[in-house]
């Protein structure tokens, strides 16, 4: 695993402008790199990002059985009660997923430690699936790169694939697509899904989150009045679970990506409980509920609020008090402990792997720096190669 | 053809490669940003208490009016207008021209683009034309009960699909009878304003959490 220099492509913004790449640079620092690259190994990829990626899934999805049956776990994962009988269902039923990240802390030598699962709203898709593939594709006709670089990122080609086996299996007509308004990231996350979908000739339509209506029957419905049948939403579950809308979900009848039992996958609340099933596992780092805090007086640990997105409200302490802290919305819910593992330093940054998957197959990974130890919304995303 | 472009349509096993073996490209272009989904115009409903109906003509064009009232041709070109432009504002609206033809059959859609966006619609079919004793304010400002004519836009479906296949109905989705009908009876009330495109009864009850946590993007 290396950290290697190269020049940028020269067109590379007006390649941008040309596929809609509109977040490139966001609050005017930029957020795609490409001055640099990660190069990987074959054997860094198959072995220790790519099999422990689908073992830690099987593991997850082995939390959730045990989560979804029992009222003391969903308590404790703070998922208010009355969506406890509507998530065993989707569980029971084997609602379909589309797509996770999880996020690990990987050097190249030791085993990649899971630090997260974004089991319910991953971002960074377009960057990883179609973006860092298209430079690669350039940077090998130029003969910047060897013809033989490859990379770990089958993403989109497993996206078109997933959409079209909901369309031929599930029989799935079409979908919804929905997410915030004013947030152009998430914009283009979301069109990218759609341009998935429509790639597998599954018919798609776009709401924003906050013109969801209800019928008088109880369904959802867009802003033309249409019913939402299918929903891809990029928006979590725990938000969706508080607010007025909330209470129509159970009777609903969507079929939502990602469906309701993913809400445990990407609860914080996951880590403790992966500790606890999977005592010591090699891409486990120990990690404890609230009520366990004695388990956490020796060493140095890392308190996440059990809500928590984007690196927000994480602090990092040890005997002596707090050592770093980041601010944010949330953490009135309660929080977890996960035992510090510090992130690889590449070039002085610190290096975090975005490791994805499609439904239960892995599908590639993303690389993202920050200058900060906890990273947060404004790192930065540089493309990676697989060679030797 | 492009030079990524190699098309193959499933995940292709055989290569050793771990990337993508191809994206089509032009599926990815966006010259043209994104645009938001045409909005609605909501209407007030009336009901139709204690009134009598009336007869209404169904006409398929300008000409069937016309011939049917040999020396109507302004009202019947006025009333075929006004059709068109109402068909506009409360048709069934559709984001791409599959989802409107699966509903209204192969060809049966045009592309729409105004101020209030851009969608697929179903051609309008033919209009309904009646006359109804109306309250009317006189230049004295007198009132006094006048005729006046009222029209309003109507659509088929040739798609097998549809229940409304080849029945005339408006845009509130009520129907009229299958197409050779020339005439009905209609209350006076089926000529108020229809509501834009199911019903909603509210909106908004998702995205509240946004103003709490301002972050910029609400994934992970």
């Amino acid at each position: 695993m290396l950290r290697q220099n190269i020049a940028e492509r020269p067109h590379w913004r007006t390649l941008a402008q040309e596929y809609g790449f509109h977040f490139h640079t966001m609050y005017g620092e930029p957020y795609w790199q490409e001055n640099a690259y990660y190069q990987f190994t074959l054997k860094q990829i198959e072995d220790e990002l790519e099999t422990p990626t689908q073992e830690l899934h099987q593991m997850c999805l082995a939390v959730v059985d045990v989560v979804a049956r029992d009222a003391q776990w969903l308590e404790k994962f703070c998922i208010p009660e009355s969506f406890w009988q509507p998530i065993l269902d989707s569980w029971e039923s084997s609602e379909p997923s589309l797509y996770s990240r999880m996020d690990f802390a990987y050097d190249g030598t030791s085993p990649a430690k899971l630090l997260e699962n974004n089991g319910d709203t991953p971002t960074s898709l377009y960057e990883t699936g179609f973006w860092q593939w298209l430079w690669l594709e350039d940077n090998i006709q130029s003969g910047a790169l060897p013809r033989n670089s490859d990379q770990f990122n089958s993403l989109q080609e497993k996206l078109v694939h997933r959409f079209r086996n909901l369309k031929t299996t599930e029989q799935w007509h079409n979908i919804h697509f929905a997410c915030c308004k004013d947030t152009a990231e998430d914009r283009g996350t979301v069109q990218y899904l759609q341009d998935c979908a429509e790639a597998a000739e599954l018919t798609q339509h776009f709401s924003f989150i906050e013109d969801i209506g209800i019928s008088p029957e109880g369904f959802f419905t867009d802003k033309l009045d249409r019913v939402i049948a299918q929903c891809f939403k990029l928006y979590p579950w725990e938000f969706m679970f508080a607010e007025e809308f909330g209470r129509f979900v159970p009777e609903a009848q969507v079929n939502w990506l990602e469906p309701m039992w993913k809400s445990i996958v990407s609860n914080k609340a996951l880590l403790p409980m992966l500790w606890r099933l999977f005592p010591e596992h090699p891409n486990l780092l120990p990690a404890y509920f609230a009520d366990e805090h004695h388990q956490t007086t020796h060493g140095k640990w890392v308190k996440k609020p059990i809500f928590s997105r984007e690196g927000a409200n994480i602090s990092i302490f040890d005997e002596t008090g707090i050592l770093t802290e980041s601010s944010g919305p949330y953490g009135a819910e309660g929080y977890i402990y996960q035992a510090y593992t510090p992130l690889p330093k590449f070039a002085d940054k610190h290096t975090l792997i975005g490791s994805w998957l499609v439904d239960d197959l892995p599908a590639g990974i993303s690389v993202r720096e920050d200058s900060s130890e906890i990273t947060q919304d404004m790192s930065r995303f540089l493309p990676h190669i697989i060679l030797g | 053809m492009n030079q990524y472009d190699q098309s193959s349509p499933e995940p292709n096993t055989a290569h050793r490669s771990k990337r993508s073996a191809t994206i089509h490209l032009p599926q990815l272009r966006k010259w043209f940003a994104v645009k938001p989904v045409a909005v609605g115009i909501a209407s007030v409903l009336l009901s139709g208490c204690g009134e009598d109906p009336m007869e209404a003509n169904l006409y398929r064009s300008i000409d069937e009016c016309a011939s049917d009232n040999p020396n109507y041709m302004t009202e019947c070109t006025f009333a075929y207008q006004e059709a068109v432009e109402e068909a506009e504002r409360v048709a069934p609206r559709f984001s791409n021209e599959n989802d409107c033809e699966y509903e209204f059959g192969d060809s049966n859609c045009q592309y729409i683009e105004n101020r209030n966006g851009s969608f697929f619609m179903p051609f309008m079919a033919g209009f309904m034309l009646s006359r109804f004793l109306d309250n009317d304010i006189d230049i004295d400002f007198k009132k006094k009960k006048k005729k006046r004519y009222y029209s309003q836009p109507l659509f088929t479906s040739y798609s097998r699909r549809s229940n409304l296949r080849n029945q005339w109905f408006t845009a509130d989705g009520r129907s009229y009878g299958g197409l050779h009908k020339r005439s009905t009876k209609v209350y006076q009330s089926s000529f108020k304003p229809k509501p834009t495109a199911s019903k909603t009864l509210s909106r908004g009850g998702f995205g509240q959490s946004v103003a709490r946590t301002s972050t910029r993007s609400f994934g992970g």
